[in-house]
């Protein structure tokens, strides 16, 4: 079936790029999908079905590739790379001067910015808001329910910081005392597994504070009519990349001339407006109004409070972490 | 359908007809789940190395431990209302019985997704429960019970009474009321002939509900993953991470397969116990 799919995909002249879903859907229609399809003469599917590595990785090794083009964590892409299982991007096609320092790797290239940090309920603490990890972890001063991401990222670096270990010495990771300090919260940890649940959470009241990314954070602040709240302060600066699948149907250059497009100051402040997604070509940055700042991570302002995701230690640990993350959470 | 299956001996048309469904499971239910069963085998290599881990690794066992014990609380109290639910139905007139099955039933029918949400409603600290008590003064602060193993047995009671009430509804119905009226007529008092002719008799259509409640409750997914926050972690949320978040197929197969063979001995157990087919319903 997979097999059938990619060679009808290869003889349309059609370009499959894959995301998490939802609305990005339509919106990377609008603002990727659509006028590569014009400038490029073939039509651009995008695809929400999310580009699992496991999916990757089976696609690539039963040589059933139907991806062109995926979105995922740039960690993602050096682990995928390192395993030969993508195509290196093509930087006479894709500019790497485009991004900032780092987020142009072998075989990955940064697609948006996202920050992990704190929304809060405004209500709740309206005379001083929480604003940092040790906030987070402090129920005596800021009580009630808090939602962390049920995984590693953010959860971890915050418990972390929190438990007083100095920003530049977070890595690697010390998960079983992260795990310890989350726990440490008891009854007032909620763990969340997809972001549109800790928005949920929020806009309902059921948690006082919540870490997530700033997209989904831009929604339940909109849509909660300003009682929540969302900071920068302290948040985790975290990069998606473009990667190609090794043997994609639609052949390495396309697939990089796609990614070369979406380097388009334009259409990246399209995608920041529709979805969120902070922009990571620096030409974008005056173009964005004044209303929409609140949510850009790229300010000078919003980048001295972020600290950055260390992508070379998640392509080394992410899995090992993962499953000891689970077993401690589970373990009494 | 066992008289005519033993005067047609040639062709038997049950088995005939059901002969696509089970050509149809074998294909597209038997043989993938055989080769689940062999990725606990052989995901990375080939070895018994994920069953080490299931019986070693603390997160898993504490993981089967969680699972466990809210199962058979789940089980202990689905039992008892249950068993109070139907003792009602068994009292009550005709008209009544058919109102309260149908009560009985439509809740089995809503789906277990619809059920979880509306605890979310109702156990929240925003929720319905909570509002009324805090606006009462009646308490001060809400009450945790949403995201907590409280509200994953809430959730998972609430599902199963109907499964616990109904075999034992049947065996009720299968006694005979002579038995009864000979215990009162022997001078028993109605508890005395509850406790030593009506309940003992009762008993098969208990176990057999006992053990059908404990097999449901070891497989719930998405009632503990809604109502416990992240924090309660039965068997089947644990493999469905351990396929989609961290790839671990092995130790997710062997956990499967862990499962599967306690349901079987469960139901082999059931089986002894009691006709599987009078616990179905196939014989009401």
């Amino acid at each position: 079936m997979a097999g059938w799919t990619g060679r009808a995909q290869a003889r349309a002249r059609e370009l499959v790029v894959v995301n998490w879903g939802g609305a990005a859907v339509k919106n990377y229609e609008i603002a990727y999908g659509k006028p590569f399809s014009k400038s490029a003469n073939l039509d651009v599917v995008i695809d929400g079905s999310g580009p699992l590595p496991g999916r990757i990785k089976a696609m690539v090794e039963s040589r059933q590739v139907v991806w062109d083009v995926c979105d995922a964590d740039l960690f993602t892409a050096m682990k995928l790379g390192a395993a030969g299982l993508l195509e290196p991007i093509d930087y006479s096609i894709v500019d790497r001067t485009k991004v900032e320092p780092g987020y142009a790797v072998e075989f990955g290239i940064a697609s948006y910015i996202y920050s992990w940090g704190l929304a809060y309920d405004a209500k709740l603490f309206a005379q001083t808001p929480p604003v940092t990890a040790t906030d987070i972890f402090d129920t005596k001063k800021f009580p009630g329910k808090r939602a962390l991401y049920n995984g590693v990222q953010s959860t971890c670096e915050l418990a972390l910081l929190a438990d007083g270990v100095a920003p530049e010495s977070l890595y690697p990771l010390d998960i079983a005392r992260a795990v310890k300090k989350v726990k440490s919260l008891g009854r007032n940890l909620v763990l969340w597994s997809r972001d549109a649940e800790a928005q949920r959470l929020l806009q309902q009241g059921e948690v006082a504070l919540a870490v997530l990314g700033h997209p989904r954070a831009s929604l339940a602040v909109r849509d909660s009519g300003g009682r929540v709240q969302f900071t920068f302060n302290g948040s985790m600066r975290s990069a998606g990349a473009w990667m190609v699948p090794k043997g994609n149907p639609a052949g390495a250059v396309i697939a990089n001339q796609f990614i070369a497009s979406t380097q388009d100051p334009d259409r990246q402040l399209q995608l920041f407006l529709l979805h969120g997604s902070g922009p990571t070509n620096p030409a974008v940055e005056p173009l964005i109004p004044t209303d929409r700042q609140a949510f850009n991570p790229n300010t000078a302002a919003h980048r001295a409070v972020q600290f950055r995701r260390d992508d070379q230690w998640y392509a080394e640990k992410y899995e090992e972490a993962s499953i000891m993350f689970r077993d401690l959470i589970a373990a009494r | 359908m066992s008289e005519v299956a033993r005067t047609s001996r040639r062709i038997d048309p049950a088995q005939a007809l059901v002969a696509p469904l089970a050509l149809g499971l074998l294909l597209l239910f038997i043989v993938p789940l055989l080769r689940v069963l062999w990725l606990g085998f052989s995901e990375p290599a080939f070895g018994l190395q994920n069953y080490v881990t299931v019986a070693t690794s603390p997160g898993v066992r504490a993981m089967l431990w969680t699972t466990a014990w809210l199962s058979g609380v789940t089980t202990v109290l689905a039992l008892i209302t249950g068993y109070a639910f139907a003792l009602a139905l068994f009292c009550a007139g005709p008209t009544q019985r058919a109102w309260m099955l149908m009560g009985l039933l439509f809740s089995l029918w809503v789906s277990v997704l619809i059920r979880a949400f509306a605890w979310v409603v109702v156990l929240g600290d925003q929720g319905v429960v909570n509002q009324w008590l805090v606006e009462t003064g009646l308490i001060e602060q809400p009450i945790r019970v949403l995201h907590t193993p409280t509200a994953v047995i809430i959730g998972m009671v609430h599902y199963m009474v109907p499964l616990a009430a109904l075999p034992i509804f049947n065996a009720m119905q299968g006694i005979d009321p002579r038995v009864l009226q000979a215990g009162r007529s022997l001078g028993g008092s109605p508890a005395l002939v509850f406790r030593r002719i009506f309940f003992p008799l009762t008993m098969p259509g208990l176990l057999s509900a006992a053990i059908l409640v404990f097999v449901f409750s070891l497989g719930f997914y998405v009632t503990p993953a809604i109502l416990g926050g992240g924090r309660t972690i039965m068997i089947a949320e644990f493999i469905g991470r351990a396929v989609l978040d961290v790839p671990q197929w092995g130790v997710a197969a062997a956990c499967a397969t862990l499962l599967l063979a306690i349901t079987f001995a469960l139901m082999a157990l059931l089986a002894r116990i009691a006709d599987l087919r009078t616990v179905f319903g196939g014989r009401a």
